[in-house]
């Protein structure tokens, strides 16, 4: 019998091991030995791990003002890795947490920023961010000081806010932007930028050149995080002549390396519609654009699919994709009216998600199936579904010590 | 014509020796699944006996038997899905010891599975169990390792298997 001596192997074929674990198991075997500790801690590994082929990938639903009593929480449903069409998946787990966020802006890197703002009150008293990590159970709140950058401007009238990766720093950002005035409204209306670094952990202000129009009005309807760019579609009104105005959409974007804020034309050949959403598919920026003005037309051809899906190629070229989405008959089975229908995402290449008043609906393109995912109550999704996948991506800051207790506790205390 | 027939219907057969010194012979065609010897035969050391000096005769004869029934074309998909399947039942130290030899004789499909094997059966043990199917001793000290136990204690609860296999 030979004596083993695997404690000698290679590094490569540890981490061929361990890049298949969950993330608790291997939360629990850093303390096996030195050298794995310091392998599982190791930023190679954790990209390693993220995106191996074994980590399975789960569809995750935010559901907003689910808690029964309060009727305030925020639900996160993490439905099983394997949806099969035409079969009630099990009940999902999922989390609740007992207050009501704004926004759920996640997706990147198994991270999510977490955000609650009070419209009335004054920037500082009135936001809460935080980062969070649902795999490793950590918890950053994030401070902000705007005084530090303004004295004067406060009021604060609209605001975007964006959660990304940077590629090649390989560093978290969160991105802020107000439209800002001071207490009396004295002085114009102006835009007012910051953004975050996780590495860094502080604030640095940066230059937003956007028109700063006083008309402008509701900005976000949707965003997206993807290859180092944070996307969200802008709708702005523009003074065409005098008592003459017209509303325009655009494509505004934060490029999370050079920290430069943008912004392209809305592509012309896409109709404008009230109801665009930005969501990744196939790896690319896409564009879901719902039909709306065709709901009682019935001149209409019924064959025209009630959502397009464009996707974003180089040179900000886009692409109508076919055939993922049902037909207007189809989907008339399962809906009273197509504006009932909102689109929330994709599951994979080939299946769409959309939300009904009373629940979730996932649509298989293959089969033609119509699955129910998840119950919930009215209307009170408004939020894309995430592709999530565990990650061991460090948030905590070392004097940031919230290691003790439930951490939904410490995101309830917190917001 | 003879010549000709025979030299289309020829197969090349390859030695290979254990560390223990057994000798097995075996297709080249099957062999070369291991890129080792795949570039072993390429750089033409194929005439005489390829020794596997980080390979003993057990494990050796456990990647044959891999190797034979993923090379062989008349083994179907779901056959090859069995054995597979019973391949990794084998006890984890026999399977610790098939990934360190698909590693040195780089056969990756082997490595995947074994891999994939080890990660199942170790995923929900303690930290001590783990360290005795490696033969690892930890260079921790109490302090250390209760350190790094505080900073997720959530991840040390629940119904952790301690057995060895």
């Amino acid at each position: 019998m030979c004596v083993m001596v695997y404690s000698n192997w290679p590094d490569d074929l540890i981490t061929e091991i361990l890049v298949r674990l969950p993330v608790k198991s291997l939360l629990r075997f850093k303390c096996v030995h030195k050298n794995w500790y310091s392998l599982i801690t190791s930023s190679f590994f954790v990209r390693k791990h993220l995106h191996h082929k074994e980590n399975p990938t789960h569809l995750l639903i935010p559901i907003y003002g689910e808690d029964v009593i309060s009727q305030t929480g925020t639900t996160i449903y993490v439905l099983p890795d394997k949806i099969l069409s035409g079969l009630i998946p099990e009940k999902p787990s999922h989390s609740q947490i007992s207050v009501q966020l704004n926004q759920f802006i996640g997706r990147v890197d198994g991270l999510f920023f977490l955000l609650n703002i009070s419209y009335q009150s004054h920037v500082n008293d009135s936001h809460r961010m935080a980062l969070w990590n649902p795999a490793t159970r950590e918890f950053r709140p994030l401070q902000l000081n705007l005084p530090k950058f303004t004295q004067s401007y406060f009021r604060y009238y609209d605001s975007v806010f964006g959660f990304g990766f940077d590629p090649i720093s390989q560093d978290y950002k969160v991105v802020c932007i107000w439209f800002l005035s001071d207490q009396d409204a004295s002085i114009p209306y102006v835009w007012f930028a910051a953004v975050y670094s996780l590495d860094n952990d502080c604030w640095k202000k940066i230059t937003c050149n956007f028109d700063a129009d006083l008309l402008m009005h509701r900005s976000i309807m949707s965003s997206t995080c993807f290859n180092g760019f944070y996307y969200w579609c802008a709708n702005i009104t523009v003074t065409v002549s005098h008592n003459t105005y017209k509303q325009i959409l655009l494509i505004r974007f934060f490029d999370m390396h050079n920290e430069v804020l943008g912004e392209f034309s809305w592509p012309n050949h896409i109709p404008a519609f009230d109801l665009c959403d930005l969501t990744i598919y196939k790896e690319s920026l896409c564009l879901l654009v719902r039909h709306l003005d065709l709901d009682d037309d019935h001149n209409n051809n019924y064959s025209d699919p009630p959502i397009d899906i464009w996707v974003m190629k180089d040179e900000r070229l886009w692409i109508k994709v076919l055939n993922v989405v049902p037909t207007r008959t189809e989907l008339l089975n399962v809906v009273p009216t197509i504006s009932e229908c909102q689109p929330i995402g994709f599951w994979g290449h080939d299946k769409f998600i959309f939300s009904r008043h009373e629940n979730i609906m996932l649509y298989d393109s293959k089969t033609h199936e119509f699955t129910h995912l998840l119950d919930k109550n009215e209307e009170r999704c408004y939020s894309s579904v995430f592709n999530y996948r565990e990650s061991l991506v460090f948030i905590e800051w070392e004097n940031v010590c919230h290691r003790q207790g439930d951490v939904l506790d410490l995101i309830q205390d917190f917001f | 014509m003879a010549e000709a027939s025979s030299s289309i219907t020829e197969k090349f057969f390859l030695t290979l020796k254990s560390s223990d010194g057994d000798e097995f012979v075996l297709e080249e065609s099957i062999a070369i699944q291991s890129i080792t010897i795949k570039n072993m035969v390429e750089d033409g050391c194929s005439s005489s006996v390829i020794p596997l000096s980080k390979v003993d005769t057990e494990t050796l004869i456990k990647v044959i038997e891999y190797m034979k029934m993923h090379s062989s074309t008349s083994s179907n998909e779901e056959e090859i899905e069995n054995f597979d399947k019973k391949f990794v039942s084998n006890s984890i130290n026999t399977i610790l010891n098939i990934l360190e030899a698909a590693n040195f004789l780089d056969i990756n499909n082997l490595l995947e599975l074994c891999a994939e094997a080890v990660a199942n059966r170790i995923k929900n043990k303690t930290p001590e169990a783990v360290r005795k199917i490696f033969n690892i001793t930890s260079d921790f000290t109490p302090e250390e390792e209760a350190e790094i136990r505080n900073e997720t204690p959530w991840a040390f609860e629940g119904n952790l298997d301690h057995s060895l296999d």
